[in-house]
């Protein structure tokens, strides 16, 4: 309905077009900090397949199977990632699996650190580092590196606190140094995880790739899944179901009432927005004709 | 809590904060804390890469085999860089370094992202993989610049728009998930005890800055 009167005034629909962006991200201050303050309890609903198929992999490996993390976690990907590798850590205690953790990004250091405080209490002080889990720090040397560390796990030499690698009870006890041992790499980020794909998976066949991975790198995910990558987190959501999954709430499942709200907010601003924009058209084109 | 850690919790909610005053305007402490940011992770960035180089990779590897020691003139040669009379020699290194990425990612790159997603599209499963196949011909078709896109080609054209638009839109989707994370995390760290504390100061900093904004404008619009 439109209620232009005056031949200056503006219509609803053209105001509703042009709203000013403050009162835009005043509705997402709100729709944000809302649920943050006093929760709504949002229920997860449906699993999506690529978690379920990625728990249904971790599920079938026997306890002690090696997971490799190349924790991308820098500051900017920390709100999506950081949920996702807290949720694995925390699988992989569960299931009592091994896990290797690296970065290939100095800025993610404080994110790895962060993880293990969180999930194992403890980073080098705590009697099973060096036994069920590593923290190798930075691995330099981007694909190279990634590749002669794949070829060799002790091409490192020293772990993230200068211990020696050769020394640790975790690779004495492999059998082969290399990733032909692994049974999981998982990537962080939003690069996409095709270089892992590329560098891991393809060569060693026995270990798949998985990640979690910032949201907008979801769609350059598909190009591998299932049978490369076999199932990954997809930002906040991803990580949310896969604590639900796994029986242990957190982070990422605090958040989803405001991103449930927040993505409500934005839907109806671009319907609101569409509406008006054909509306006005349409009021347009009946003045003219 | 200690001293220490409230007041670094403070600082970086400041900073939150500071970034954030963005959305109401460009202004200067917006601009100091983008630049406090970017030079803190420069910095971080350079040290703990050369620290972590130097502890865990390359000394170690110079008491197994002297050969390792060529790799430090061949490091050194980087800052070249900085002299226009031998900058020359600054291509050496970074030759040696594109040369070798290339060639341990050129050939698995071109098999799993290429080669393999070829043949993966030949193989039709499912409506999904009807879907696929429809969905890459028609995109493709789209860029294919050699004859008009009249006649028959019109709709095989258009079907490749409709196709590269929903995929943009899932793309941007994602996208807007991801910022709204970005802000979720952030939001639930200024709710936390201390950071929380810098909020009202925020506001009342806002609300003079609007304030002036609008005394501003009031002056210009009787000026005129």
């Amino acid at each position: 309905m439109a209620t232009e009167t005056a031949g200056t005034r503006k219509s609803v629909w053209d105001r509703l077009q042009d709203i000013d962006p403050k009162i835009i991200y005043g509705i997402m201050l709100i729709a944000v900090f809302l649920p943050l303050i006093r929760p709504l309890g949002v229920p997860i609903g449906n699993i999506n397949p690529e978690v379920t198929n990625l728990y249904n992999y971790l599920n079938s490996l026997p306890a002690g199977s090696i997971i490799v993390h190349d924790c991308e976690i820098s500051p900017i990907y920390m709100a999506e990632c950081y949920p996702c590798f807290v949720a694995f850590l925390n699988e992989h205690v569960q299931r009592s699996f091994k896990v290797i953790m690296f970065t290939q990004d100095t800025t993610a250091l404080p994110a790895i650190e962060k993880g293990i405080t969180e999930v194992y209490g403890k980073t080098k002080d705590h009697p099973n580092y060096g036994k069920t889990f590593v923290n190798l720090g930075f691995l330099p040397g981007s694909t190279l590196g990634l590749n002669a560390f794949a070829a060799d796990n002790l091409f490192p030499v020293l772990d993230a606190y200068g211990n020696k690698l050769a020394d640790m009870q975790f690779f004495k006890e492999m059998a082969d140094k290399s990733a032909r041992s692994w049974r999981l790499v998982v990537g962080y980020g939003s690069g996409g995880v095709g270089y892992l794909v590329q560098q891991i998976t393809d060569v060693y066949p026995n270990c798949k790739t998985s990640s979690g991975t910032a949201a907008v790198a979801i769609p350059s995910h598909y190009a591998y899944y299932p049978n490369k990558i076999i199932g990954f987190l997809g930002g906040l959501t991803g990580a949310a179901q896969f604590e639900y999954l796994i029986g242990k709430p957190g982070i990422a499942i605090a958040g989803m009432d405001a991103q449930s709200l927040a993505s409500l907010a934005i839907a109806v601003l671009i319907v609101v927005g569409n509406v008006a924009y054909f509306a006005a058209r349409r009021t347009k084109a009946v003045r003219g004709g | 809590m200690e001293i220490g850690e409230t007041l670094s919790i403070l600082v970086a909610s400041a900073m939150t904060l500071a970034l954030m005053s963005y959305l109401w305007r460009e202004n200067t402490v917006y601009r100091i804390f983008e630049h406090a940011f970017i030079g803190a992770a420069a910095g971080w960035g350079a040290i703990s890469t050369a620290q972590v180089t130097w502890t865990n990779y390359l000394e170690p590897s110079l008491k197994t085999s002297w050969l390792w020691y060529l790799t430090i003139p061949v490091g050194l040669m980087y800052l070249f860089f900085f002299s226009k009379k031998y900058f020359w020699l600054y291509r050496y290194p970074i030759a040696l370094s594109i040369g070798s990425g290339l060639g341990v990612s050129f050939f698995r790159t071109m098999k799993t992202s290429f080669i393999e997603q070829l043949r993966g599209l030949m193989i039709i499963k499912d409506w999904q993989g009807v879907l696929l196949v429809v969905g890459t011909i028609t995109a493709l078709f789209y860029f294919y610049a050699t004859r008009e896109h009249t006649g028959p080609f019109r709709y095989v054209s258009e079907t490749g728009t409709w196709f590269l638009m929903i995929g943009f839109g899932a793309q941007v989707g994602t996208a807007v998930m991801a910022r709204i994370s970005l802000f979720i995390a952030r939001a639930n760290f200024l709710l936390s005890e201390p950071a929380y504390y810098m909020i009202p100061v925020a506001l009342v900093l806002l609300a003079i800055g609007v304030y002036r904004d609008y005394r501003k404008k009031l002056i210009e619009t009787q000026v005129l």
